[in-house]
Formats: structure tokens, sequence, C-alpha cells
């Protein structure tokens, strides 16, 4: 079964970054969250997918297609759903509706109602007067009333309080329960993947770190912390981004069966949450 | 049926789902083929990843505790039944162990432990 | 892309009671109906179609209208066509309040309008728009916002500088040869430039916004 989304080799030049052979590959039925700190690049990808910005180099499938060839057969299939700005400030729901539902060949105009009830949107606010947590399940309920099989989202949840974010995982759960469904999840609040993620990709300054079912990297990856001594040992090539208090030292380690193994009960070795990742591979640069 | 994971354990979360869905098989909770919850759904309602579902029925699946039908879901087998009591003669086994270690941590001699099993056996 | 027209009109409900209020107050203000016609339809048609783009700006629709199934070229044609809805409407607007204060006795005169005000209105539109759209797709609508006050305010300070020259040999020339055609084929060959400026304006949009990065 071809993957439905396929990066191979990105490359994107701009003065001062630049993307380098970004590779990766989700596969139908599952959730990607993709991870990075500010800058390392997510943004960029996200826009080449959407051909916002034109690549220098690589290819870019989305349900086996050439993202640029077939772009408008790709965006019906597609729902966006991003962080700034949501539709027009001076448009009620209804409009909004209006000018977008005969966009698209699948629209299905009772699934619409469906989600505004389910959401509690009021059809005739205007969009300046929704909330942000309101912007948000608009988008989605505007992606999922044209049957989108790939859900792309773009920081959707930064501004949003904790009580929003989680209704917004329950709404994507329900979505990938449809195994032929995938969401492609980018955002730099990493909590919200800790739970819902299948496979995280992670990226730092234009570059993949690593691309990989969560399961595997939490039950590999682990937070050593130990005795200050233990940096001038063998264990110190292994640690990435070390850092040092007046007590102690932290760390990420990729084997922490290896480690454990090394420095025995000389270190306490954790459970790392996805952020932790992102901060010690941060500081590690 | 109830499956309740702890995020914070040190032990992986597929693990904990595999050694309590083995428990609810041997204690007889859930009964020869009936139907478990499909892996999505699993994975939806304790609010993880379907690959770690997926993952904790492949391994349920190879010790022969669940059967899965293409196109029909997921079942637990018919058990064999010797091997659902050696099963259980096992969890026996393990707990007496704990016991047995507790005991001796504080120097109690067979006998003496012997009279707390039995105790303990009559009343409940 | 008449989706992409709807947006507009429902975006621009605020102008369009601007724009009966300028006409009528134009009205009352000039004698000459031709010359009332003339500004009216072109500001009014500048006031939407400026106002399209700068809610466009606003609310980041590169980006927004991006995420649909809508290509670039749409996105381009739907600004082409809205030359014509706005035009139009402009022009309907003239006639009905022309019309209504006619009936009502509120104003003294007749304000008729012809086929020539109309297609010499509709050139300036097409002109002005011809060289703004290309500069519009690639530069964006905060930097060409220049372009559009020079142009609009240069159309206005040219024509009548290009009547004042109507002394002089090229352009009696030129007057003087369309009256040696028919109507219509004089018409035709306007309209015939016109296309043509316009064609080539769109082909130029076309490839600047095709490149644009957002």
């Amino acid at each position: 079964m071809e993957p439905i989304l396929e990066v191979r080799n990105l490359r994107k030049e701009f003065q001062g970054f630049s993307l380098k052979n970004v590779s990766f590959t989700l596969e139908k039925g599952y959730i990607m969250g993709f991870i990075g700190p500010n800058g390392a690049g997510k943004s960029t990808t996200i826009k080449l997918i959407m051909n916002l910005i034109h690549k220098d180099g690589g290819e870019i499938k989305v349900f086996g297609l050439d993202n640029v060839k077939y772009e408008k057969e790709i965006k019906e299939r597609i729902g966006f759903v991003f962080d700034e700005n949501y539709f027009y400030d001076e448009l009620t729901i209804s409009e909004v509706k209006r000018v977008v539902a005969p966009l698209y060949r699948k629209w299905d105009n009772e699934l619409f109602h469906k989600y505004i009830k389910e959401f509690s949107l009021p059809l005739k606010k205007k969009i300046k007067h929704l909330s942000k947590g309101m912007k948000m399940k608009l988008s989605l309920a505007i992606a999922l009333s044209h049957h989108a099989e790939l859900l792309i989202m773009d920081e959707p949840t930064s501004g949003l309080d904790p009580v929003i974010r989680s209704e917004l995982l329950d709404i994507l759960f329900t979505f990938i329960q449809d195994e032929n469904k995938s969401v492609f999840f980018s955002t730099h609040i990493t909590s919200d993947l800790d739970k819902i993620a299948d496979y995280i990709t992670f990226i730092n300054d234009g570059e993949i770190i690593f691309s990989c079912p969560k399961d595997e990297i939490v039950e590999n990856y682990g937070l050593v912390k130990g005795p200050k001594e233990l940096l001038h040992s063998d264990i110190q090539q292994y640690l990435i981004g070390v850092k040092e208090n007046q007590f102690g030292f932290e760390a990420l380690v990729k084997d922490k069966q290896k480690i454990k193994r090394m420095a025995g009960d000389n270190i306490i070795v954790e459970k790392p949450s996805l952020e932790d990742i992102i901060v010690c591979f941060q500081r590690g640069m | 049926m109830n499956i309740i994971i702890s995020n914070s354990s040190d032990e992986p979360i597929y693990q904990q789902i595999v050694k309590q869905i083995k428990n609810l098989i041997i204690k007889g909770e859930l009964a020869e083929n009936e139907m478990l919850p499909s892996i999505r759904t699993l994975a939806k309602e304790l609010q993880i990843s379907v690959i770690t579902t997926k993952r904790a029925y492949q391994e349920l699946e190879n010790e022969g505790y669940i059967v899965t039908v293409q196109g029909k879901g997921t079942f637990v087998a018919a058990q064999n039944k010797e091997l659902l009591k050696e099963n259980q003669l096992k969890m026996v086994e393990e707990k007496l162990t704990e016991a047995v270690e507790a005991g001796k941590a504080i120097h109690l001699t067979l006998e003496e432990m012997q009279e707390i099993l039995k105790v303990i056996y009559e009343e409940g | 892309m008449f989706q992409l027209i709807l947006k507009d009109i429902l975006l621009l409900k605020k102008i369009f009671l601007f724009a009966a209020a300028y006409i009528i107050v134009m009205m009352f203000l000039k004698e000459d109906s031709a010359v009332v016609f003339f500004v009216s339809v072109i500001v009014v048609t500048y006031m939407l179609i400026l106002s399209a783009c700068a809610h466009d700006d606003k609310n980041k629709a590169d980006i927004l209208l991006n995420s649909f199934p809508l290509t670039r070229r749409t996105v381009v044609m739907a600004r082409y066509c809205s030359i014509f809805v706005f035009s139009v409407i402009a022009i309907m607007y003239y006639l009905v309040i022309a019309h209504i204060l006619q009936m009502t006795g509120l104003s003294a005169q007749a304000h008729s309008v012809s086929l020539e005000n109309v297609a010499a209105a509709l050139c300036a539109v097409i002109f002005i728009n011809s060289v703004y759209f290309p500069v519009f797709f690639k530069f964006g609508y905060i930097h060409s916002r220049l372009v559009s006050f020079i142009l609009f305010f240069g159309t206005f300070a040219l024509a009548p500088a290009f009547f004042e020259q109507a002394d002089h040999p090229l352009v009696r020339d030129v007057i003087h040869y369309f009256p040696h055609l028919s109507e219509g084929k004089g018409m035709a060959i306007v309209a015939a430039v016109m296309m043509f400026l316009l064609a080539v304006s769109f082909f130029f949009s076309l490839q600047f916004y095709r490149k644009r990065e957002f």
C-alpha cells in the first residue's frame, strides 16, 4: 500500500538557513507528530508540501501523486488546519461555508452541520468575533466536511487552553478510527503528541534527526541523571545535551539499556518526554 | 473489561496491556470466543498510539491467548485447559515467592510462615 | 472562481453603501453628466477592487486560498473577472440612482448615458487595472499601493490633458481616424486593443503570481 505522504531528499535554501535532505514517510491510518524547536524547519517543510514555496530539490508525494503536478486533486482530499489565520474576519461562519463548500467535490453539507452542532459553533457570528479555539474548530469542521483523508496541522494548538487541546485530541482519535486516514501534526507543544502520536519525526536545524514509532523512542531513549564524575567516564560519548548543576548532571541517551549496564547503580534513568528529547538535542547543538 | 495503564511506569505500555488481558483471560473474566475491542478502538479509549495496541495484540496472539479473524475481529482463543491451569499455578507460585521473600527479609522461619498461611487460608 | 468573486462581494457590503453615497454626491456636484458617469464608474470600481485586494491582504488570503483546491491561475483569473463584475455593478448602480433621482424629481438634469460613455469608462478601468494587477501580483498589496494611487490619479490628471491636446497632429489623426470607420468597427478595434492589453497583463500577472513564495 502506498504511503499517504512521502517526502524524499527535500532541499530548500534560504539565506542563513536551509533544509537538507529531509525525508520521511507517513502510512495510512497513523498520526505523525512533526516536532522540533522554533526555526528548525517545520513550517518550511509544510509550506513545501502545500506548494506555498518552491523546492530546490527532492520529491514530495501525497496519495502517491506529485504534490506540484497534482496540486488541485491532492487539495481536494486534504484538510489543512493552521495556526495564524483562518478565514476572512468580516464573514460569518455561514458565509464562509457558502464560499468554501462549492470548492470541494466531496462536500457533505449534513456532515458540516453535524460538526457545527457538535462543536457549538454559532453560524451567524463573524469570524472576528470567534475565540481562537472556535476558529480552530471551524477549520477542523471544514476539513472534515469534505471527507479529507489527510489532515495537515501546523501548530493548531498554540494559544489554546488545555481543555480545547484535549478536545482536539479526542476529535483526532475519532478521525483515525478509519484506517485509511492519517494526520500530520506539526507542533512545538509536544505534550499533545506524547499521547496520541504513532510516529514522531524530529527536525532540527533543517535536518531530520529521527523518524520512527513513538514507542521505540520512549522505550530506547532515556533521560540520565547522575554524578558529575561520570562525565569523564566511558558513557560521556553517548550523552546528548548535557546539563550540569551544582549537584550532578542530566542528559539524554539513545540506548538506555546500554548505559544502565555501563553505569549500573550510579545513575537514574527515566522515561523521557518528547519535550526532554527536543531540549536535549537543542542543547547539544 | 477493565484495562488501566500507567503512563509514568517504567514498564512499556504494550506490556501492561498484555499482562492485564492475560490476567483477565486466566481469571476467566474474558470468556472464550469473546470479542475484544479493535486495536483502534482500544487506542482511542486508552488515548494511546495504535501501534502500541497492535503490538500488544500481536504478542497475545503469538502466545496463543487471542486470535484475529480477518474481516471479523479479534477474539479470545479457545484456551488449552492445561495451559490455563499451568498459568494460573504460575501466578500462585509468583505470589507465594513474593511472600516468602518478604518473610525471609524479617527472618521468619518456615513454621511461622506456614502458620500465617493457615490462618489466612481458613479466614478467606 | 465564481466563489472567489462571491467572497469579494460578501466582503464589500459596506463599500457598496459608500459607493451609492458617492454617486449621489457626484451627481449633485457636477453638471456634465458624461463626466459624472465616467468619474463615478472609475472611482467606484477602483474602490471595490482595491478594497477586495486589501481584504485579501489583511486576511492572508494567499495562504488561505492556497489550502483550498484552487490553482494560482484561478486566483488570478478571479481578479481579472472582478474588473468586469465590479464595473458592471458600478454602471448599474449609476443607472439605478440616476433613474431614482429623476423619478423623484430630486435632480434637475437627465443623467443619460451613452454607449460611448460606457465604452470610455470601461477602457479607463481596464487600462488602470491592466497596469495595476501585474504589480499587485508581483509585489503584493502593500507594496503596490503607490502604483494604484498613481494610476488612479494619473488617469484623472491625464484625461483633461488629453482633451486639451486635441490640436496636436497625432491626436487629431487618432481622433479623426475613428469617424472614418463605422461606429461598430471603431468599437471593435478599441475592444480588441483592450482585450489585448488585458491578455498581456494577465500573462504577466500569472507568471509573477506563480513564482511567488509565501
